[in-house]
């Protein structure tokens, strides 16, 4: 039934895609005036979503989130590693050695060609971890089954991910960990910061676009405990809730094949799901690399759009019975208004055609200011990241944008993970 | 004082930045919120303009006034 209800989610969206290019197309046939109400009310849907992130926002402010204190309790850190460079690797390893907390550290190489076990070989004999080689390629599903079934400590009470390129604070293990005391809460994330953000342009936009993911985001859907995707850099879960899911996270299907990518936000939906809570904690720092290049960076922004569109229909399956506002603005937000917009996207090209001058002189300076406005917090409270939301903005606009509908198009597409940080997952 | 599970004497904690910090947070929304209903007007009213249709009546009826009056005759 899932399966079904997917697969008519899914055929619903071209239905939204067409329509709204529909709608755009009979202003030019009939008098009537829908498509001015149907612009009208799209922006009516964007200042109201607005105002409900910084709503959210606000609450976080006045009211931040109160944990109990992290004591002892052990958390288990599974590294899932593929392909990665030795020394980045071992890098990692050393951190999550270094950071505060009783820990068992699980490491699993998952079939990599390059070499890169016989590094962890010799990080066995010296260092306090345990080592897991896979003879093939699995991926970090079954990485992270593997981990929790068989290798995990009876007493570990949370399960840490941590991806292989991925420097870790001191602090963020426990800071991670300790809203899992919170019997309601399945599953915390922590913020990630790039190490390379000043190496080009383009890092400095990715470094702001990361920043208004989590910062505005998820720290908004944290304070209802709706965080949609606890981000494979660093992510907690309650192991007892984790072994209950692992099975389901390994083996989900989409349209009839078996997934491969987007899995950090699978495995979320999945806590979800259980009618169990998911926050972000900003204080939980881990660092890492973002793609350096154009093209790197669309691959993997490819990937991530495909399993945003994925994982969002799976959230509506469930969402209407355990979390309605979950549904509401999965449904709402990230799923009907990227695409009912296509209309309002092909105006703007046909305006651009016949009107070059509007979109210079009214356009596009209105687009910046108001994109501004939303985003705020930018210059407020991260002036350096000022330029990158500069570029973030045509970004977002000529590229962003197309890539979710590429996306709709190619959602069954199985992208394998790459090395590439998933910073944005 | 003994406790019998040393978890429960954990203290809890607030996640949250300074206090200073926290003030400059809460201060910055005194800029963000008319900032904000100004986006929200500039929008909404600039869309509802679209919506409007023109006004051929009271076009006319201003045109009266300009334009000499023609009399025609069969």
């Amino acid at each position: 039934v899932a399966q079904r209800a997917q697969t008519a989610i899914y055929a619903a969206l071209f239905g939204v895609v067409v329509g709204s290019a529909a709608l755009f197309f009979s202003h030019y046939a009939t008098d009537a005036h829908f498509w001015q109400r149907f612009t009208f009310c799209y922006l009516l849907l964007g200042v109201a979503y607005t105002w409900y992130l910084f709503a959210l926002l606000f609450i976080n402010d006045l009211k931040p989130r109160r944990y109990q204190a992290y004591f002892r309790e052990k958390i288990a850190v599974v590294i899932p590693c593929y392909d990665q460079d030795p020394q980045v690797v071992e890098q990692t390893i050393r951190t999550v050695l270094r950071a505060r907390g009783l820990k068992q550290v699980i490491v699993i190489d998952d079939g990599s060609t390059n070499g890169v076990q016989e590094r962890l070989r010799e990080l066995v004999a010296t260092l306090p971890i345990t080592l897991h080689e896979f003879e093939e390629h699995a991926g970090k599903r079954e990485v992270l089954r593997f981990a929790t079934t068989r290798l995990l400590d009876e007493d570990v009470q949370f399960v840490v991910t941590v991806d292989s390129n991925t420097i870790l604070d001191d602090d963020a293990l426990v800071r991670v960990a300790e809203p899992l005391f919170d019997p309601e809460i399945g599953a915390s994330t922590g913020s990630v910061l790039l190490r390379n953000e000043r190496q080009n342009l383009l890092t400095r936009m990715i470094g702001t676009y990361t920043w208004i993911n989590l910062n505005i985001q998820k720290q908004a859907q944290s304070v209802i405990s709706n965080v949609v995707c606890c981000n494979g850099c660093l992510a907690a879960y309650r192991a007892d809730l984790l072994r209950e899911i692992v099975d389901d996270f390994a083996n989900q299907q989409f349209l009839g094949e078996r997934c491969t990518h987007s899995d950090d936000r699978h495995l979320t939906n999945l806590v979800l799901k259980r009618g169990y809570g998911v926050v972000y904690v900003a204080e939980a720092t881990s660092w890492t690399e973002a793609p350096a290049t154009a093209r790197g960076f669309l691959r993997q922004q490819r990937r991530v759009k495909r399993g945003y569109i994925r994982e969002s229909i799976y959230t509506l399956t469930y969402a209407w019975r355990v979390n309605p506002l979950l549904f509401a603005q999965t449904l709402c937000w990230d799923l009907i208004a990227p695409f009912l917009s296509f209309g309002l996207r092909i105006g703007l090209i046909v305006t651009a055609i016949s009107n070059p001058r509007l979109i210079v002189t009214t356009i596009v300076p209105s687009w910046i200011v108001l994109t501004l406005v939303r985003n705020i917090f930018v210059p407020l409270r991260a002036g350096r990241k000022l330029p990158g939301l500069l570029l973030y903005i045509f970004y977002s606009e000529l590229c962003l944008y197309w890539l979710n509908l590429w996306a709709l198009f190619t959602v069954k597409n199985q992208s394998s993970v790459t090395r590439a940080s998933t910073a944005q997952a | 004082m003994s406790v019998e599970s040393p978890r429960h004497a954990a203290a809890q904690r607030t996640a949250a930045a300074s206090r200073r910090v926290r003030a400059f947070r809460l201060a910055s929304w005194l800029l963000i919120v008319p900032t904000l209903s100004f986006f929200s007007f500039s929008v909404v009213g600039g869309a509802r303009g679209l919506e409007s249709k023109p006004d051929y009546a009271g076009a006319v009826g201003r045109l009266a006034h300009v334009l000499p009056a023609v009399r025609s005759s069969r």
